[in-house]
């Protein structure tokens, strides 16, 4: 039955998925080449004491990037859903209505994570050539919590999504949007490092969030 | 025997609007049961509830012995359901999709839903979203069948259907349903269809349950006297005891589970002059759901 449900999600959205991937790898591409641009152009030791010891902040530009792409998947995977009642279908499937909904935020999780984790890379491995690695680490955890942020995203738009009465839609977004904020209040060298753990446990407890609106949805709740 | 669908005493309210008054009904083991009603008569507010899409305000639904809103999922895989409108994934071809439900229900048998397919001469390759609504009606009800469920409840299953496609729709329910193992509920707009598939009838009224029955037991008590328009008199119906009288310019005609005795003495009771040629006529089924609803 998982098996089953993933690759529903997985045939419903591969292209997406692909096009996701894609963007996601071409931003991180375009990236790196004005990373060895700014390297070309300049010293590297103006550059090094720019970012090490004044803390500028060169990755600022892809901030939103994962916020946007958990937003977008969360959006693709979900609004279908809701069009013509579809989700009826898998809430009669033979397995509790709380499984077949997490088991779909799991399939949307692994299709993002899979949608970071190359650009990521490729952030990472780029970067290996001009900086040390206690610098590298820097840049990763500056990195976490946006991650954390698109996966955040991801499960609100899913929350909000399957919420079905308009009103608490709205209401479900003002509280995303603020929730969300957390994420990027500071972006400065590891502005989150010790809160990157509460961070972490707050993300996960997301996951609850769109199983209570899965939930509404079956139970006819603004019908 | 235990009610395969049984409710009991349905009340639900949109806002202040009720839906439902107090509805209790059942339906037996084996039995293919018509739901019936005008639009609004509360028929998908039913449905809903069976399936555990609605809560009700009061009363209960059980299914298969298990409250509709609790269903366990051994008895989810024992009940198959048609949403209205056919609703289907438009990503999946047709393999896919039968690769994709296979797995949740022991009972599947394949051979059923591409036995389908072919006789429609749909490809195995064939993109739901690419289909007419016909052909799709026929993927869903293939899925249904392939379950190999105890239950099947079809919502509306003849929206969007041209004939051809309602008449094989109905032929497939009937072959299926023919062993008397499977208990069937469906709901449609075209009367005339069911009139030699539904083996009960039940239909609804302005949120109430109007007549519970079984359907040959309808068609042969259900009477309409027809007879020549004389007099003064208005069109007049009494719910309570599912009595209509209907002016036409030549003919009017009275309808009712009566005798013809009774039928006479029930125009002289409203002041109706009988009038001559007083004769029985024959009706479908789609006539008495008229008559006992109203036309309007």
């Amino acid at each position: 039955m998982f098996k089953s449900l993933l690759y529903k999600e997985w045939i419903k959205l591969r292209i997406y998925w692909l096009l996701l991937f894609i963007v996601n790898l071409a931003f991180c591409g375009f990236l790196c080449l004005r990373l060895r641009h700014v390297f070309r152009i300049n010293e590297a030791m103006a550059v090094w004491s720019n970012w090490i010891f004044k803390g500028y902040l060169f990755y600022r530009i892809c901030e939103y990037v994962p916020l946007l792409l958990g937003v977008v998947l969360g959006c693709l995977q979900f609004f279908p859903e809701t069009l013509s009642k579809r989700l009826r279908l898998v809430l009669h499937l033979p397995l509790g209505e709380s499984r077949a909904a997490s088991i779909h935020l799991v399939a949307g999780l692994l299709m993002l994570s899979t949608v970071y984790l190359p650009g990521l890379a490729l952030i990472a491995v780029s970067s290996s050539f001009y900086f040390p690695p206690d610098f590298q680490a820097n840049l990763l955890l500056t990195y976490t919590p946006w991650l954390l942020g698109g996966l955040a995203a991801y499960l609100l738009t899913a929350f909000t999504v399957l919420e079905p009465t308009w009103r608490l839609r709205v209401v479900y977004l003002l509280f995303s949007a603020a929730l969300l904020r957390l994420f990027f209040l500071e972006d400065f060298y590891n502005s989150y490092l010790r809160i990157m753990l509460s961070l972490t446990i707050c993300t996960s407890l997301l996951f609850v969030f769109p199983l209570l609106s899965t939930y509404r949805f079956g139970k006819g709740y603004g019908s | 025997m235990n009610p395969v669908i049984e409710c009991r005493n349905l009340v639900h309210y949109f806002g202040s609007k009720p839906a439902l008054k107090g509805v209790s009904w059942k339906v037996e083991p084996g039995r293919v049961c018509g739901l019936l009603g005008r639009n609004g008569a509360g028929k998908t507010t039913t449905i809903n509830i069976l399936n555990s899409f609605l809560t009700p305000s009061s009363g209960q639904c059980l299914l298969l012995g298990e409250d509709a809103h609790r269903l366990s999922p051994a008895v989810k895989a024992r009940i198959g359901y048609l949403i209205e409108g056919h609703v289907q994934y438009g990503f999946f071809n047709v393999h896919q999709l039968e690769r994709f439900y296979a797995p949740f229900y022991e009972k599947w048998d394949p051979a059923i839903y591409f036995h389908l397919m072919d006789k429609l001469d749909i490809s195995p390759k064939q993109h739901v979203s690419t289909m007419s609504c016909g052909q799709r009606s026929q993927v869903a009800l293939g899925l249904v069948l392939a379950q190999n469920p105890d239950l099947i409840i079809f919502d509306d299953y003849s929206m969007g259907l041209d004939p051809g496609y309602r008449r094989l729709f109905v032929e497939v329910i009937r072959d299926y349903a023919a062993d008397g193992k499977r208990t069937i509920l469906l709901t449609s707009h075209i009367i005339q269809d069911l009139e030699n598939l539904i083996e009960d009838c039940i239909i609804y009224q302005r949120g109430k349950v109007l007549i519970d029955m079984e359907a040959k037991r309808l068609m042969a008590d259900f009477r309409k006297y027809s007879f020549d328009t004389k007099g003064d008199f208005k069109d007049s119906s009494d719910d309570s005891r599912n009595l209509r009288v209907e002016r036409g310019e030549k003919r009017s005609a009275i309808y009712g589970f009566l005798k013809p005795e009774e039928a006479r003495a029930e125009l002289g009771k409203l002041g109706v002059p009988a009038g001559n040629n007083f004769q029985q006529e024959s009706i479908s089924l789609e006539d008495m759901f008229i008559a006992l609803t109203g036309k309007y």
